[in-house]
């Protein structure tokens, strides 16, 4: 797979805004909901409507949110959350493992690299981490949950990497995690989009990772931006503001209502006729969820708002915290800056430097408020590191290689086993060897949790299933749940 | 127990497939599934896998080391079942078989394991790619069929049409209404909405043929190029930007790509003609990458048809971006390249090869090679040339006179400065003269004013070594005058000569750069094929250029290496014409596929970029066999074609859905009615400058920069318009910098280059309706609107303005039903405003622009019938 292979595929979601929607049979009211309305939902997936109504899956739901903090690029394992006392027996050695699969052939080495940082045995469950550079991590040891067998079985490199955690395939062109949930679950609130995407900086390489592709666009992630506006257009112009406004969107709906009427059956009109609803609710929802103003000092302080090193990290998490406490299905936070191939060390430093307190003040916050049971956290990207130097800089300044075979990933909340510790890699932390855990199964786990069987979240396609999780993949990891 | 139950779930399983059974064989059902899983380490590589070849039933029934891989008609028994049933095999779990394909095998086992053709009797050696007649005879492969149309009564296109319909029991729906025609032609053909004067005009011409005359005029205006550049560009992956990574710099010398392109569909160019310049203009006029610029200022037509080779530069091209790896650069833009030509041109994902072979289609992982070796002369990843050594410059005739007299002029001053300068020179010499002894001044004299290069060694010497500073010249003048109290006001005099030249030059016409793919005869690469696609491991035999091999006119078939009768090796001219012979099977299909999805809104094949057997089968195959026949046939003209489709009943339709066809085809596929579709980005923001009067008409030129406006969104040229109006030219000349999307194009789903766009997706998210609703630029332009509805009629009461509101945004008259409603808004707002802001005339003026942002934003302006 080629890093930057992305051809840019197909009309589907064209021919499905002329197809199978399916809207307008259950009327406009019936495509946003509220709360309230998820009293009324339809209890079992069996025929997930195609509609925004929040309702629920077959199984008990232990989560009803998420928020995945998404570190791209590929986080080191051995330097943050997988201790190998053996890198330090071998450093400077030969590496005696085999099938080292380097993507930059060129600067590969198998010199192993041992790990310079600190790590300690953290809170009541003693479960080891690297405290010099995740220090208030180590502070929430006892309410996470480190899965150290991440493994994305054939899958190189980042793009793939990427798709494999955020639509299961390492294939272009599959709906992404976000888009499967709200499909599965609908929202919870009518006044902002179901699935957020926060993307810190630039968009990560093979983007977007929150399409809707096969499903309908109403499932379509809705990009946050990291800096002033986050959402284009959000406000209406001063003079606009209010009642000329107001009645504006009444006029719209009107003429868009008898356009339709015109067009009976036209599911298209009839999604932008609820994107204006939604769009004219967000511009007062969405400009209170993102007014992090009104935080009190000790949140503030809590998340690091006022640290110019830590304030970018932490508006995106307290972002994130004030629209699940908005009924905000799916809240993914991009970072990708974790690709360090040079450097390693002072890379890392500076990027725990920035990210550590505000994701563990996004735990210890969501506890705090009761909704860290009923919402999923996950920190994690699409892969990790080799034990091994690769030369880039001429040996100076050494960096690790990509590692899509073992790296770790943290959860917490929605019901999973606090101060627990799944799996394991080899002595090298080289490739994930005990109760690995693929994409599949990583997948399979998370709609579990949101009380979905992952063989029930699929949708019609060309007069095929397609799903999150292949037919025959994807197990539930059962021992990391509480 | 266990034992006797293991297989039971399966056998439950395998029930409704038995009634399959007798159909089933090896080619159409089980070859896909092991070719996509098992092929790779069974049969494609040289070395097989414990000894097992999958490629052909006769090697499964040999089976490998470990016996036979099935018994026939035992599915239990057999080892292959039982691997890939353990998921044992494939060893890669993401290729592991599913419930559905397990089930196949186990029932084709079952049915001892039939094939519908006899295998060869030539056992093919390990790793010789293998064509099964079935791809062989895809559909897609085959001659283009001319086809009589079934019905000689009717137009053919609906003679076709209708015969579908009917098998389908489904029946056509009525003429549109005649705004709804001329709305859907014109955004159709120019992207653009009729004025309200040209609706009235059709509407009220009576005549028999003034529907006809309407394509004609349509067809003839400039607007019609620009609209169909911007299909060709998708394909093309035009770009104002070098992409690749962050740096993304800015490519100047695009843009006459693009504007070859517009002119060439404005003046209806013949599409094999169009094809045979953009693969290989160069060679059609013998230039080389050395004879290239002289050409290109030979003459016009010379020079388009270098610029018409800007289709293989398109593609990213990071190698002058100090990419950190510049090889794998390099093979990419060779990639990009290739990916581009096969998607626009072949309809085949050919790209998928060039790691291995194809996993679902007949594409040996050879054939992208032998692509690669047809470009790879353009792209010598061993002599490579920047994207700046790439450029031409071009400058016409007048200019370049104008540009030779400014120089003449300039270069006679310059020779006073030179002249200025030894005068000068001299003077500080005999100045350092007088410093050494007065016995060694005659010896120094003599050997200055001798050449350089005819000095004795004792002179040579005697100046550079014993006496420095007497060797005083032009280019170390400055060092000397630093020295001299004088110096300043010595080198006066050169100095404001110098300015004078530069200042003239100054003035010369600069000349344009043009982005052109040429070859150095010097440097011919050879092409291998990459091992796993990686550019460090060539291996094998040299590939030769060539085209497809499964639809190769002989085995074997390539072009020749080197074309003796070119300057260059002339593999791009003959495979130009060898796509354009009127013979190949996919060219005219894919185009004319193409062009058929830009006026129904799905192709006769809906994957209009994969012909494949993995792609969408034609829903009307004969249609588009005679489609493609009847437009080589006819020359290859575009606007023939047009005018042919869009006379047809089936395009006349109106777009209402029916119950009774929607039961039957929801999707449309058969062509019941017209679909209704969203304006693409482009068609967007150009018909809301277009109702607004703000379009600036302008056509070509460079593109126009955009940047961050005020609050912080990429807008053209920063959100503001300067006094020359460029910023408010049509979306097709708005740079295209790939890492700074226009955020409002962007929202609606402008394609993001990379390489290419082969079908635009067309989303409904808020972030569109807040772009409607709150963007600076939907905001001015509805305030521009009212400003020309009433400027337009000063005596006019706001009642007639919303009336003609109205009709320029959606084209038909403002219902009786609804004047009373728009009026009351109209007067609300401008009560609200006047009580605001104290100003009558400002109050209506922004109460019927908040009307007019509720039209431009209403799903009628949005969607075409």
């Amino acid at each position: 797979m080629n890093f930057l292979d992305s051809t840019r595929p197909t009309g589907r979601r064209h021919f499905l805004a002329q197809g199978a929607l399916g809207i307008s049979s259950l009327g406009l009211s019936h495509l946003l909901s509220n709360r309230a309305s998820a009293e009324v939902a339809k209890p079992n997936l069996d025929q997930p409507d195609e509609n925004l109504v929040a309702r629920r899956g077959k199984r008990p739901a232990k989560a009803q949110a998420m928020i995945s903090i998404f570190m791209g690029g590929g986080p080191s394992h051995l330097d943050l959350f997988d201790r190998k006392p053996m890198l330090d027996k071998y450093a400077g050695k030969q590496f005696p493992g085999k099938d080292v699969k380097y993507d930059n052939a060129g600067q590969a080495s198998s010199i192993v690299l041992p790990c310079p940082f600190e790590f300690q045995h953290c809170g009541q469950s003693g479960m080891e981490l690297n405290t010099e550079l995740l220090p208030h991590l180590g502070g929430i040891a006892d309410d996470i949950t480190l899965v150290r067998s991440m493994n994305l079985p054939n899958i190189r490199n980042h793009v793939a990497g990427m798709r494999a955690m955020t639509t299961g395939r390492g294939r272009e062109g599959w709906p992404s995690l976000g888009s499967w949930l709200v499909y599965g679950l609908g929202a919870e609130t009518g006044e902002l989009p179901a699935f957020v995407a926060l993307v810190m900086g630039r968009n990560p390489p093979g983007s977007p990772f929150w399409d809707s592709r096969h499903l309908p666009s109403i499932y379509q992630g809705t990009i946050l931006r990291d800096k002033a506006p986050r959402i284009a257009n959000l406000n209406p112009p001063p003079d606009l503001l209010g009642t000329p406004q107001t009645r504006q969107l009444d006029l719209l709906r009107h003429l868009n209502q008898r356009h339709l009427d015109r067009h009976p059956g036209e599911d298209d009109l009839a999604a932008r006729i609820a994107s204006y609803e939604l769009a004219a609710k967000m511009q007062t929802a969405a400009t209170d969820a993102l007014d992090i103003n009104s935080e009190t000092e000790a949140t503030r302080k809590l998340y690091g708002l006022d640290n110019s090193t830590t304030r970018r990290h932490a508006e995106a998490c307290l972002l994130a915290r004030r629209l699940v406490e908005r009924g905000v299905r799916f809240v993914q936070i991009w970072d990708y800056g974790w690709d360090m191939h040079e450097n390693i060390f002072a890379a890392l430093r500076s990027r725990c430097a920035y990210s550590d307190q505000p994701c563990a003040a996004l735990v210890k916050d969501l506890k705090s408020r009761g909704l860290l049971d009923s919402t999923l956290v996950q920190w994690g990207g699409e892969m990790g590191r080799l034990p091994v130097i690769q030369n880039r800089g001429a040996g100076k300044n050494p960096g690790r290689d990509h590692n899509t075979e073992g790296f770790s990933i943290w959860l917490a909340g929605g019901g999973m086993k606090p101060g627990h510790i799944h799996g394991a890699t080899d002595d090298f932390g080289h490739r994930a060897v005990q109760d690995v855990v693929t994409q599949h199964d990583f997948h399979a786990t998370l709609l579990h949790q949101l009380g979905i069987h992952h063989d029930d979240l699929k949708y019609k396609f060309n007069n095929r299933d397609i799903a999150l999780v292949e037919p025959g993949q994807g197990k539930v990891v059962e021992s990391i749940l509480a | 127990m266990i034992v006797r139950f293991r297989h039971l779930p399966t056998l439950l399983l395998l029930l409704p497939l038995l009634a399959r059974a007798e159909t089933l064989s090896f080619e159409r059902d089980v070859r896909p599934i092991l070719k996509e899983h098992c092929f790779h380490c069974h049969g494609e590589e040289k070395k097989l896998r414990g000894g097992l070849d999958l490629r052909l039933r006769k090697f499964i029934l040999q089976g490998g080391k470990s016996g036979p891989a099935i018994e026939l008609g035992n599915h239990a028994k057999s080892r292959l079942f039982e691997l890939v049933k353990s998921g044992e095999m494939p060893p890669k779990e993401e290729l592991r078989l599913g419930k559905h394909e397990l089930e196949t095998i186990a029932a084709w086992i079952d049915a001892r394991a039939p094939t519908s053709e006899p295998e060869p009797p030539e056992n093919p050696l390990p790793g010789e790619f293998i064509f099964t007649a079935t791809e062989r005879n895809h559909w897609a492969f085959q001659t283009i069929q001319r086809i009589t149309p079934p019905n000689p009564a009717v137009h053919p296109i609906d003679a076709f049409v209708t015969r579908r319909l009917s098998e389908q029991k489904l029946t056509p729906s009525p003429e549109a209404d005649r705004v709804s025609l001329i709305r859907r032609a014109s955004f159709d053909l120019l992207g653009l909405p009729p004025s309200a004067a040209e609706v009235d005009a059709f509407v009220k011409d009576t005549s028999s043929n003034a529907y006809e005359r309407l394509i004609d005029r349509l067809l003839d205006s400039p607007h019609y190029g620009e609209r169909w550049a911007r299909h060709w560009l998708d394909v093309a992956g035009y770009a104002d930007s070098e992409g690749y990574n962050d740096k993304d710099i800015v490519r100047d010398d695009a843009w006459h790509y693009r504007d070859y392109v517009i002119r060439s569909l404005n003046e209806d160019k013949r599409w094999d003609v169009f094809i045979r310049e953009q693969l290989a203009g160069d060679e059609l006029i013998r230039a080389t990458h050395e004879k290239a610029g002289a050409l290109a200022n030979e003459s016009i037509a010379k020079r388009d048809r270098l610029i018409a080779t800007g289709f293989l530069r398109m593609g990213p091209d990071g190698s002058g971006s100090s990419p950190t790896d510049p090889a794998v650069a390099r093979n990419k833009v060779l990639s990009d390249s290739i990916r581009i030509l096969s998607s626009s041109l072949l309809g085949m994902t050919v790209g998928c090869a060039e790691c291995h072979h194809h996993r679902y289609e007949p594409i040996p992982q050879e054939d992208f090679y032998r692509l690669r070796a047809i470009l790879a002369p353009v792209y010598d990843t061993a002599n490579w040339r920047m994207p700046k050594s790439r450029q031409v410059q071009i400058i016409s005739a007048e200019n370049r006179r104008k540009a030779d007299e400014l120089e003449k002029e300039a270069s006679a001053i310059g020779r006073q400065y030179i002249d200025e300068m030894m005068r000068i020179v001299r003077l500080i010499f005999d100045r350092e003269l007088e410093k050494i002894p007065p016995d060694k001044q005659e010896f120094a004299r003599k050997a200055y004013d001798t050449e350089a290069a005819k000095r004795t060694p004792e002179q040579t010497a005697f100046l550079t070594e014993q006496y420095p500073a007497l060797n005083v010249q032009r280019t170390t003048l400055h060092l000397f005058l630093n020295k001299y109290k004088d110096g300043k006001e010595l080198r006066k005099g050169y100095d404001e000569l110098l300015a004078q030249a530069n200042k003239i030059r100054a003035r010369k016409p600069k000349p344009d750069l043009i982005r052109v793919a040429t070859e150095d005869p010097k440097n011919v690469p050879i092409t291998q094929v990459f091992h796993r696609g990686d550019h460090s491991s060539p291996e094998g035999d040299p590939i030769a250029p060539a085209g497809l091999s499964v639809i190769s006119p002989q085995p074997g078939f390539a072009f020749t290496a080197n074309n003796s009768k070119l300057p260059t090796t002339g593999r791009r001219l003959d495979y130009a014409n060898y796509l354009t012979d009127g013979e190949h099977p996919l060219v005219a299909r894919v185009l004319v596929n193409r062009f058929w999805m830009h006026h129904f809104g799905r192709g006769i094949v809906a994957t209009t970029e994969d012909f494949g057997l993995r792609g969408d089968k034609p829903t009307h195959p004969e249609l588009l066999d005679w489609l493609a026949a009847d437009f080589m046939k006819n020359g290859w003209r575009l606007k023939r074609l047009h005018k042919l489709i869009m006379t047809s009943r089936t395009y006349r339709q109106a777009s209402t859905r029916r119950p009774d066809c929607e039961s039957i085809d929801r999707d449309n596929r058969y062509l019941w009615r017209m679909p209704v579709r969203r304006l693409d980005a482009e068609s967007l923001r150009d018909a809301v400058l277009a109702v607004s009067g703000q379009l600036n008409r302008d056509m070509f030129g460079a593109p126009i920069p955009v940047s961050a406006d005020a609050g912080g969104l990429i807008a053209v040229g920063g959100g503001s318009v300067s006094t020359n109006k460029l910023e408010l030219k049509r979306s097709l000349y708005v740079q295209v910098r790939r890492t700074q999307p226009v955020a409002m194009l962007e929202s609606f789903d402008q394609p993001f280059m990379e390489p290419n766009c082969t079908r635009r997706v067309s989303s409904t998210v808020p972030t569109q309706s807040l772009a409607m609703l709150n963007s600076a630029f939907i905001l001015g332009q509805s305030e521009a609107f009212a400003k020309r509805l009433l400027e337009a009629d000063q005596q006019a009461n706001l009642k007639a303005a919303t009336q003609r509101a109205w009709k320029e945004a959606f084209g038909r008259d403002l219902p009786a039903n609804e004047a009373s409603r728009l009026n009351d808004f109209v007067e609300a707002q401008r009560q609200h405003f006047e009580k605001l802001t104290k100003k009558p005339d400002q109050a209506r003026r922004k109460a019927l622009a908040t009307l007019c942002q509720v039209l431009l934003a209403a799903n009628e302006f949005l969607y075409v019938d």
